[in-house]
């Protein structure tokens, strides 16, 4: 039974409730469906908690207005579909490069193009990794219930702070636009990490410098005694302009290795059903709940099934599918797209296991009946 | 290919679902949301989805509920308990895959049935609403004939969350449609 505390929101109000949660106080946006409610609760809510909401003329001016927010100070984040992700990825470059911490809320919808607005996909799940151009790591986390909307939020600004690098909150239709029983804690039990202050006097201070935990320095507001350059051309540790070649490596590789050495803290995944299974599935989003519901309906079977549903998706948790495939002959990946995650789970298990995609793009959610007819004409 | 033979799939018991469809604009997410808080209150596991166009009125609309006294995986409709159906498109598309002992309610001045059932059951929700000047609060109406009809929940949650509403013109307008819908059905 739900604790006494249970509210029945939907995914995308258990969003922003995180967000509120986590500290932010400052949106930008430009709403789009399917993750327009994220905006009208922001611009209800965070004025009452002396927060900023600010609607945007479009999508590149939202990404730009949460990056110089982040700089003056407050903690961050927009929300969009896929076409504004689209719009969103010259600034989300900038915020990479410039180390500057911010939250970006994907409801994925049907694509490409305006697509099917209304309707669900997970076509966003490599635009997400490699979207913006360069080289450059991605951190993001994908909920597959209300509760984990929230909890997953919060978590987003924890590491976008901890790591000074963007963060996304991959959601989509069905997980955002449901109404499901969460229980939202009070202030005092949610854990968040609040933006840290230099301890170096003002004269010493370099904005792209690591400290000793191989992680960048904290970022003072803008308007502080603090004065520096945040740059995103190639710079150096005082943040202004250096194109020497050695530097320029330096800088990517930090870059890079800072999200990918935090591969195993990021990592966060749930596992459902018995350790040695005849079939083990492999997913994340709204797509886990329908592969949940096949273990579940298989529970009394002769033939096993379990799930590894993916809470963050990159870093690529290569350690965790590893480790679980070795315990099955079969892995299959079901995915709202033509096969993205499929090929990433592959580049690990195909050496392992025999790996199939179960692929369905035309706007519908994969029901449990689906899915497990695919694994006994096609696996079993 | 042996194992074949063996795969039997557990029943989804501890499990109802019911689907509420008819046309964008009548209101049914909201009956849907009102309908998960209350059985939230009832202390149930509940899951709300929608399916729509792109248009704010008309088209094919519903709203689905899931609920159990356990967590729930699938959050959406497989095999319907009980249906609303509002429009002729929206019968027309749930009455002929109804299973078992699964009951269909509909509003009579907007469906024309197929083929008589004794688990379809139809109400004059249209004309009732417009004799009683509740146009406005025709989906409560419609989800109080639904509710005592279907019988799979208690309405004690649900009047007391209408109640709580009522303070406002148009939650005294849905406190009483809903008591108007339940009686319908009596």
């Amino acid at each position: 039974m739900p604790a006494n505390n249970t509210e029945f929101l939907q995914g995308n109000e258990a969003i922003l409730e995180g967000a509120i949660a986590a500290g932010a106080r400052f949106f930008a946006g430009y709403p789009i469906t399917p993750s327009s409610e994220i905006a009208e609760r922001a611009s209800q809510k965070l004025p009452a908690v002396g927060g900023v909401f600010l609607q945007m003329e479009d999508e590149l001016a939202s990404m730009a207005a949460i990056v110089g927010a982040s700089l003056a100070g407050l903690k961050s984040f927009t929300a969009t579909s896929g076409p504004g992700v689209s719009l969103m990825q010259e600034n989300l470059g900038v915020a990479i490069m410039a180390e500057v911490p911010c939250v970006l809320i994907d409801v994925q919808r049907s694509g490409p193009g305006t697509g099917l607005a209304t309707k669900p996909a997970q076509g966003d799940t490599m635009q997400v990794r490699w979207g913006s151009h360069g080289d450059h790591s991605a951190v993001v986390l994908a909920p597959s219930s209300v509760q984990e909307c929230f909890d997953l939020t919060v978590r987003a600004f924890n590491i976008a702070e901890k790591l000074r690098h963007p963060v996304f909150v991959l959601a989509d239709e069905v997980v955002g636009h449901m109404r499901e029983d969460v229980v939202i804690p009070d202030a005092s039990e949610v854990h968040t990490l609040d933006r840290r202050q230099p301890e170096v006097d003002p004269e010493d201070f370099r904005p792209y410098a690591y400290g000793d935990d191989d992680l960048p320095v904290p970022l003072p507001a803008f308007g502080s005694p603090y004065i520096y350059h945040a740059n995103s051309s190639m710079h150096d540790e005082t943040g202004f302009p250096n194109a020497d070649p050695d530097n320029a490596e330096t800088v990517i590789r930090r870059l890079h290795d800072k999200v990918e050495c935090a591969v195993e803290e990021i990592t966060d995944y749930s596992y459902v059903g018995s350790a040695e299974p005849d079939v083990l599935l492999i997913a994340y989003g709204c797509t886990a709940r329908t592969a949940e519901q096949v273990v579940l309906d298989y529970a009394d079977s002769k033939v096993s099934v379990s799930l590894l549903q993916l809470r963050s998706l990159w870093p690529f948790p290569v350690h965790i599918i590893s480790r679980y495939a070795s315990g099955t002959d079969t892995v299959v990946v079901p995915e709202l797209n033509l096969g993205q995650m499929v090929r990433e789970v592959e580049r690990v298990t195909g050496s392992i296991c025999t790996t199939r995609g179960y692929n369905k793009s035309n706007g519908q959610p994969i029901s449990p009946d689906e899915l497990a007819s695919f694994i006994e004409e096609e696996i079993l | 290919m042996t194992r074949k033979a063996s795969i039997k799939k557990a029943k989804r018991h501890d499990r109802k679902e019911v689907v509420l469809a008819g046309v964008g604009g009548q209101g049914l997410v909201y009956i849907g949301r009102l309908l998960g808080e209350a059985l939230v209150r009832d202390g149930f596991h509940a899951v709300q989805t929608q399916s729509y166009g792109v248009a704010s009125r008309g088209g094919f609309t519903k709203s689905e509920g899931v609920f159990s006294s356990r967590p729930l995986a699938y959050p959406m409709v497989s095999s319907p308990d009980a249906v609303l159906a509002l429009s002729q498109e929206a019968y027309d598309r749930l009455a002929a895959s109804l299973q078992g002992s699964a009951v269909l309610i509909f509003d009579s001045d907007a469906v024309t049935e197929a083929e008589s059932k004794p688990q379809q059951v139809g109400f004059p929700l249209t004309s009732t609403a417009r004799e009683l000047d509740l146009m406005g609060s025709y989906n409560l109406l419609a989800l109080g004939a639904f509710m005592s009809c279907a019988d799979l929940i208690g309405v004690e949650p649900m009047l007391q969350i209408l109640k709580e509403n009522s303070k406002s013109d148009r939650g005294k307008r849905n406190l009483r449609a809903f008591h108007r819908g339940l009686s319908l059905a009596d």
